[in-house]
């Protein structure tokens, strides 16, 4: 970013209003007194720091926590104005430092006016001073004009005057601070956040190197980064962990209205998309109008390719939806205007109208090109746009088809294998629940009977279930519906077969345990299998199950919709008390059940075929927005970067067919 | 249906009850057209908000929130001739306890496992399955519903 080459000096620091109150509600100015708002205090000099870069002054900033809880962040910029301030004559550093709103960046900002910065972030538009007036110690060297000068604060009072202290024959501003132990009691600073923070400031402005040295423990620990590449080495780093779909991310940069855009995207097999978006260098995460002019562009020129190269149906109208072009998507866009509006203090989300139209004009020419100039890239790309779109009917026809033929008690086989064949593909990695050890010893635990028992494990899947008995049983059976899933627990069981649950290719009085996880609530009528079950069970055998189930009537409707949204053949949303029912329903008997947590990382959960983009969004917002009756009863837990855990409430049971 | 006594009343210089009246029928068809197109642009809103519309996303959750006002002002009116959903007069708490009691009474004991019932007998299993589970966190709304009528007495 460039900007016509202006002055810096003390006229340039607007005075708009004093520091009061800043000590007494710390939390309305950096958000809270805990770790995130003593990290809250580097970003504003980082920023600072980062502006300075942004109109073309600085090349460097680094930060270093120090042993003694102090911090300090320097850089090569023109070091803040220490000539005396026009309004009040004092050295205008002094009055950036003790007053709120008080900056460079709040001067005039017409076009071809004079201000010092044309375009800068600033978070809360609290600055510096409110970092001052939250540290217990603060100290400054400015770097300018030939000298060096230094001042210093405790808790906002000046306890060392300005003075010019040496010569100089660099120029910047050095700051060092300690985030005030009474006001942030007990934090200690999150190294890897901060980290992520610095080097996401390094990727948004190539050519500037960003050093994070942590000095706190034995040895000091410098890391320096410096991406030349920019929002595309940005997006290669992001896509590093996942399978690109194609080789390079898609740079686009261009400028409309005023408005620079700088944005690279790379599609890859995932199926969630991630997109970082950014206004002049500040993180927006609900994204806005910025972020829409993407999302059009993205929209209207694969929809405009996959109707020139003849792949929608014309007849049907067909059209790939927004959300289904966002499959796998991942991108970064940065984008620098004038006077950005936001809706809210924490700049989440963007409302500048224009920016919608200048991102979409930047971006639909210049994909439009590259798409051409990329042929073999440009049709895997709608290719699995179009697979999204036709996926997405099929997983809601396929419902449908189960729930028709549900009437005469028939269910397709064919919905169940299309649908776990896909998933075959990363089964284990697909979910945390798969390899849950909690779950796999409890069932195990559950086992009384002989060593030499002949076990079954329906709908097997990978076969992790059974294996969990081995040593405890004899030989295990696996049943299954899907091949893919056969050829998996072949490495584990003694021998699979494949067959389906409603009617199971066994004689009667076959096995001495059979065991089960995960599947009744995915049949229409899971009162057949279990009576199956029942029927292959040597009299005396022994039935264990185990099965996902909300903690009770406050959560099931919610928990209801979450599992349907993910997973279109869920029928059943069966409670605690009705696996007990189930298992009496078809015989057994000394029915004994076990409660047990484990925690499912929801985002990799809803990571698959089945389930759409749109309903991925919306079992997030479910958790987001969760009623304070399902809170009180279902724990889960919001990480910082809005992904979920949730504490799945698993029932581990137990019945057995009585003796004859 | 009484008959509309309206003008004689206030020939007598009465106010009219509204009880009985067509004007009593539109406020309660007003109050369940604007307390559903309130939850229905909320539920729009969530959509617009992903398919990346902030700005549509907005005026329909502005909408949602001005009909939410629109109903209370038509229960307003309607507090004395008796709630829409079981006709009995509300305002008091003690009083819209009550009311709410018989209104989960009506759809936890009754109401929705019929709707399963018919979902099951039509083939909709996971219909049926939705049903109850709405039914058993009614049951739970009863209860929570019963102890508050407790406590407020």
């Amino acid at each position: 970013m460039t900007t016509p080459s202006t002055g810096y000096s003390a006229a340039d620091i607007t005075v708009l209003t004093g520091l009061e109150a800043v000590r007494q509600r710390p939390a309305m100015y950096v958000g809270s007194t805990g770790p995130a708002g003593a990290l809250h205090l580097i970003y504003e000099l980082v920023q600072n720091s980062v502006d300075e870069a942004m109109a073309g002054h600085c090349s460097r900033i680094s930060v270093t926590l120090h042993g003694d809880g102090r911090v300090t962040v320097d850089d090569d910029g023109r070091g803040i104005p220490v000539g005396p301030h026009p309004s009040d004559g004092r050295p205008a550093v002094e009055v950036v430092l003790t007053t709120l709103h008080a900056g460079g960046k709040f001067g005039p900002q017409a076009p071809g006016g004079s201000a010092a910065y044309g375009i800068a972030g600033g978070l809360h538009g609290v600055g510096i001073s409110c970092v001052n007036a939250l540290s217990d110690h603060f100290e400054v060297e400015v770097r300018r004009d030939g000298g060096t000068w230094k001042l210093a604060y405790l808790r906002g009072e000046q306890t060392v005057p300005t003075r010019r202290v040496a010569d100089a024959t660099t120029t910047g501003t050095t700051v060092r601070f300690r985030p005030d132990p009474e006001i942030f009691e007990g934090v200690t600073l999150d190294v890897r956040t901060l980290r992520r923070r610095l080097q996401e400031q390094a990727f948004l402005h190539p050519g500037l190197t960003v050093e994070l040295t942590d000095a706190r423990g034995t040895g000091s620990h410098t890391e320096t980064f410096r991406y030349d590449g920019g929002v595309a080495g940005f997006v290669e780093h992001l896509v590093a962990e996942r399978t690109p779909l194609h080789p390079q991310p898609i740079a686009i940069s261009g400028e409309a209205n005023g408005h620079v855009v700088d944005v690279a995207f790379q599609w890859t097999t995932a199926y969630a998309e991630e997109t970082l978006a950014y206004v002049n260098a500040i993180f927006t995460s609900q994204g806005g109008s910025h972020v829409e002019g993407l999302r059009a562009a993205l929209t209207r020129v694969i929809n405009q390719r996959a109707r020139t190269e003849g792949l929608l149906h014309d007849d049907a109208d067909e059209q790939i939806a927004g959300y289904d072009v966002r499959e796998g998507l991942v991108a970064v866009l940065s984008l620098k205007m004038r006077e950005p509006e936001y809706e809210g203090q924490t700049k989440s989300t963007l409302t500048s109208h224009s920016a919608t139209a200048a991102v979409e004009q930047v971006i639909e020419q210049a994909l439009s090109t590259w798409m051409d100039a990329h042929e073999t890239a440009a049709t895997a790309i709608v290719g699995k746009a179009l697979e999204a779109s036709r996926a997405r009917a099929a997983a809601r026809r396929a419902s449908e088809r189960a729930r028709y033929q549900s009437i005469d008690q028939v269910v397709s086989k064919e919905v169940y294998k299309q649908q776990f064949g896909i998933r075959s593909k990363n089964w284990h990695q697909s979910a945390a629940w798969i390899t849950d050890d909690t779950i796999l010893s409890t069932q195990a635990d559950m086992w009384d009977g002989p060593d030499d028992a002949k076990v079954l494990d329906v709908c097997c899947g990978s076969g992790v279930v059974g294996n969990a008995f081995r040593g405890k049983v004899g030989h295990i059976t696996g049943l299954d519906l899907t091949p893919e899933m056969i050829a998996m627990a072949e490495t584990r069981l003694d021998i699979v077969q494949q067959g389906d649950v409603y009617e199971m290719p066994f004689e009667d009085d076959q096995f001495d345990l059979v065991c089960n996880r995960e599947v009744l609530h995915l049949l229409p009528r899971p009162d057949i299998p279990v009576r199956q079950i029942f029927r292959v069970l040597k009299p005396g055998g022994t039935f264990i199950v185990s099965q996902l189930v909300p903690y009770g009537p406050e959560d099931a409707p919610w928990f209801f919709r979450i599992v349907k949204k993910k997973q279109p053949l869920f029928f059943n949303n069966l409670m605690a008390e009705d696996m007990v029912k189930l298992l009496e329903d078809a015989g057994f008997v000394d029915i004994e059940m076990q409660d047990i947590v484990c925690w499912e990382d929801i985002d990799v959960w809803i990571d698959t075929w089945e389930t759409p983009n749109l309903h991925r969004h919306e079992i997030r917002q479910l958790y987001y927005d969760a009623p304070a009756e399902v809170r009180r009863v279902h724990p889960f837990e919001i990480r910082p970067d809005g992904s979920i855990l949730d504490q799945w409430r698993w029932v581990v049971l137990r019945g057995r067919k009585p003796s004859a | 249906m009484a008959s509309p006594p309206s003008h004689r009343d206030a020939a007598k210089g009465r106010l009219p009850t509204l009880k009985g009246t067509l004007t009593h029928s539109h406020l309660r068809d007003a109050f369940a057209l604007d307390a559903r197109a309130a939850s229905l642009y909320g539920y729009f809103a969530r959509i617009a908000e992903i398919e990346g519309y902030p700005e549509v996303a907005t005026t329909l959750r502005e909408l949602a929130e001005q009909k939410s006002m629109f109903a209370d002002g038509h229960l307003d009116f309607l507090k004395k001739a008796g709630e829409p959903l079981t006709g009995r007069s509300i305002g008091e708490t003690t009083r819209n306890l009550e009311a709410a009691v018989l209104i989960e009474e009506q759809d936890a004991v009754d109401r929705l496992p019929a709707h399963a019932r018919t979902a099951h007998a039509e083939g909709f299993p996971d219909i049926a399955s939705w049903f109850e589970s709405v039914a058993l966190a009614r049951h739970h709304h009863l209860a929570r519903l019963r102890a508050a009528k407790e406590d407020a007495r």
